[in-house]
């Protein structure tokens, strides 16, 4: 898939893991592990938005086009 | 409702299991009674099943006998194999999550041997009026119009449910 999840960048550059995320954003350990291992097929405006605060960032820090 | 459309399931499953055990001994016993017909005594051609009686056309022509018995034969088993594939179903289908590949593959395989019941009820109903026109006997006529009917009814279903399963695995994969 030509969109790819920096969710693993930002969480390094965060210094957060994935269960302090998880608690963050209300997203399941599992969830969040099928967004980080790019497994996803769909991301919701809501999800990214809870990660965008979580970690921070902005959506383009997180998705990339390649 | 949830509770009414799992009566009317366990139900029709309870019939589905009627219906594959009655269809497999309608099967056999034709089976058994043309095996005897033919190689112990011809004289149960006169009485195949429930009265059926082929004698007639056995004393006619043998191959011709073996043809009609044998369409006979088909018959049964398609529709025993096609109640058998929907026990499948209500045996593997979970209705929280009803959309998976096996029950699509179960609804795409009934709705194929529908069409092949339906192209061979055709053939079947030609063979067995230009039998009738050398021989009067009671021969038994298939509807293939319905199976082909059936057929494509649920191919469409199949397809749907095909759209559903992806849907649902898309579904699954959203964040």
């Amino acid at each position: 898939m030509p969109i790819i999840v920096n969710l693993d960048v930002m969480m390094a550059k965060r210094k957060i893991s994935l269960s302090e995320l998880s608690e963050k954003v209300d997203l399941t350990l599992a969830n969040l592990s099928i967004l980080k291992t790019g497994k996803a097929k769909a991301v919701r405006f809501s999800t990214l938005e809870a990660l965008c605060k979580a970690l921070d960032c902005q959506p383009g820090d997180l998705l990339e086009c390649r | 409702m949830k509770t009414k459309s799992t009566l009317v399931l366990t139900i029709m499953h309870v019939v589905f299991w009627v219906l594959l055990i009655g269809l497999c001994v309608q099967t056999g016993s034709i089976l058994i009674s043309f095996f005897v017909s033919e190689f112990i005594n011809p004289v149960g051609a006169q009485n195949l099943y429930m009265g059926l009686n082929l004698a007639a056309l056995k004393n006619y022509a043998e191959v011709h006998y073996v043809g009609v018995v044998s369409f006979m034969v088909y018959f049964l088993a398609v529709k025993a194999y096609m109640a058998y594939l929907v026990i499948q179903i209500f045996r593997k289908i979970d209705f929280a999550a009803p959309f998976s590949s096996e029950i699509a593959a179960l609804i795409t395989k009934i709705s194929h041997n529908a069409l092949a019941a339906g192209v061979v009820a055709i053939v079947a109903n030609n063979y067995t009026k230009w039998l009738l026109k050398s021989v009067s006997i009671d021969i038994p006529t298939w509807s293939g119009d319905e199976f082909l009917f059936l057929a494509g009814i649920i191919f469409i279903i199949a397809q749907v449910f095909q759209k559903g399963t992806d849907i649902q695995a898309e579904n699954a994969l959203t964040v």
